[in-house]
């Protein structure tokens, strides 16, 4: 069969179109595919090598930055108290009640619940009204009634209230010990009744888990003798600074 | 016009050594496509290689990092990490939390010895509380000017957030005005 100039020309295309084509269809591409998946996989490897080799060398001062973050952090943690259930809260004012010579009358405690803890309960009742917030701006007064700390973080929150017979004077002293304790344990609310020489206190303790035990531990592991009659010495006075 | 050379055999010869000094377009066509195969192949062969070299590579990289050894220390390293990402987060979490517990107002003599001293000589408490940072004094006095004066003098020490009450009345039983005085206390003190 004899084949003009022109066929053969046009067989020629087809045939480097059809070579070609299968070639990057079936080889090139295929490869390509293969090559690129490869080059991520090496991409990923080594920056994981990368990674391996930056911190190998840093891992014993990972350590030591761990056991400074852990002491710092602990310590503020053990700015609260760790969570202690009412008996051993009761090695902390039992004593206090009897060197004070304080007839405990009764008791009530509650199990801890999870609370936000505020800085302050109550403000002052403030009435706003047009004229007087044009004044206010005028006078440039910046509100300073949010002028408090706040927190978002929710703490373990457990109240126990003793009622106790005792005089004013060792109320005052009773009041002082507690704030020298210097912890999250504070007193939320207290009464003195003047005629019955009879004051209670409620005892707000704000706990949270520690990371590590405290440096001075207290000792829960001694029993504890209690006692008071209620009865104060005369010449005691509540407030020996003289208002100075 | 009468040809004078008519050795044709001659002619002949040089059309045919022209022919042949001509390459055949389907010559042409051959190597054309030869080279792009050659050229393709060449192609394919650097991506073998390429990809050859690469596997090697990866597989040796997979060896060091797989080396159980070098998990073993670095799943020690990634939670020594997160034991420090945690500690972070304690520590965000805590922020605040021991100023805001010691802001909390503190009843103790310090604030006593205040409303002490500062009370007129005939006021005398019967009942006082602490709640909700709120002092409340329930008190009598011989003159229905005695809680004011009080009240006056509690708001000049400036020791609180306000001061204020809402009244008295004389008690017929025992000739005194009593009444209830409410003092706010500031925090941080």
């Amino acid at each position: 069969m004899k084949v003009s100039k022109r066929e053969a020309f046009l067989l020629f295309i087809l045939a480097i179109i059809g070579i070609v084509g299968m070639m990057l269809a079936f080889v090139i591409f295929p490869l390509l595919s293969t090559n690129s998946t490869l080059t991520a996989n090496l991409y990923d490897l080594q920056n994981q090598k990368l990674i391996i080799d930056t911190s190998l060398p840093n891992e014993s001062n990972l350590k030591k930055q761990l056991d400074t973050r852990l002491i710092e952090v602990s310590d503020k943690l053990h700015e609260l108290e760790a969570p202690i259930n009412e008996a051993q809260f009761e090695q902390w004012v039992l004593p206090l009640t009897t060197n004070y010579n304080m007839r405990v009358l009764s008791t009530t405690f509650t199990e801890p619940e999870v609370v936000n803890p505020l800085a302050i309960d109550n403000l002052p009742s403030q009435e706003y009204y047009a004229i007087r917030e044009l004044v206010d701006k005028y006078k440039a007064v910046v509100d300073s009634s949010e002028d408090y700390p706040q927190t978002a973080a929710l703490v373990l929150l457990s109240q126990h209230t003793y009622e106790v017979s005792t005089t004013y004077a060792r109320f005052v002293y009773f009041l002082d010990e507690v704030t020298k304790w210097n912890t999250s344990i504070i007193i939320s609310t207290s009464t003195y009744d003047y005629k019955d020489a009879i004051g209670t206190f409620t005892f707000d303790l704000y706990s949270i888990h520690q990371l590590l035990p405290d440096e001075v531990e207290k000792d829960y592991t001694k029993d504890i003798t209690a006692n008071g009659t209620g009865k104060g010495d005369s010449n005691e006075d509540p407030h020996p600074e003289g208002g100075k | 016009m009468k040809k004078q050379d008519m050795n044709l055999l001659e002619r002949y010869r040089s059309e045919q050594k022209k022919k042949a000094n001509t390459t055949s377009p389907i010559r042409i066509y051959f190597i054309l496509i030869s080279a792009a195969i050659l050229i393709l192949g060449a192609y394919a062969l650097k991506i073998v290689l390429d990809n050859n070299s690469m596997n090697q590579e990866i597989a040796s990289i997979t060896e060091y990092i797989q080396n159980p050894n070098v998990v073993e220390k670095m799943n020690g390293i990634k939670k020594i990490q997160e034991n420090i990402k945690t500690l972070d987060e304690i520590e965000s979490e805590v922020a605040n939390l021991d100023l805001v517990i010691d802001y909390r107002p503190k009843f103790d003599s310090k604030i006593l010895d205040v409303i002490y001293y500062e009370r007129p000589t005939d006021i005398k408490f019967s009942f006082l509380e602490f709640a909700e940072n709120t002092i409340t004094i329930e008190m009598t006095g011989k003159r229905p000017s005695d809680f004011s004066n009080y009240v006056l003098r509690l708001q000049r020490t400036y020791k609180f957030a306000d001061v204020s009450y809402a009244g008295y009345a004389y008690d017929k039983e025992i000739g005194l005005y009593t009444g209830t005085v409410a003092c706010i206390m500031k925090g941080g003190n």
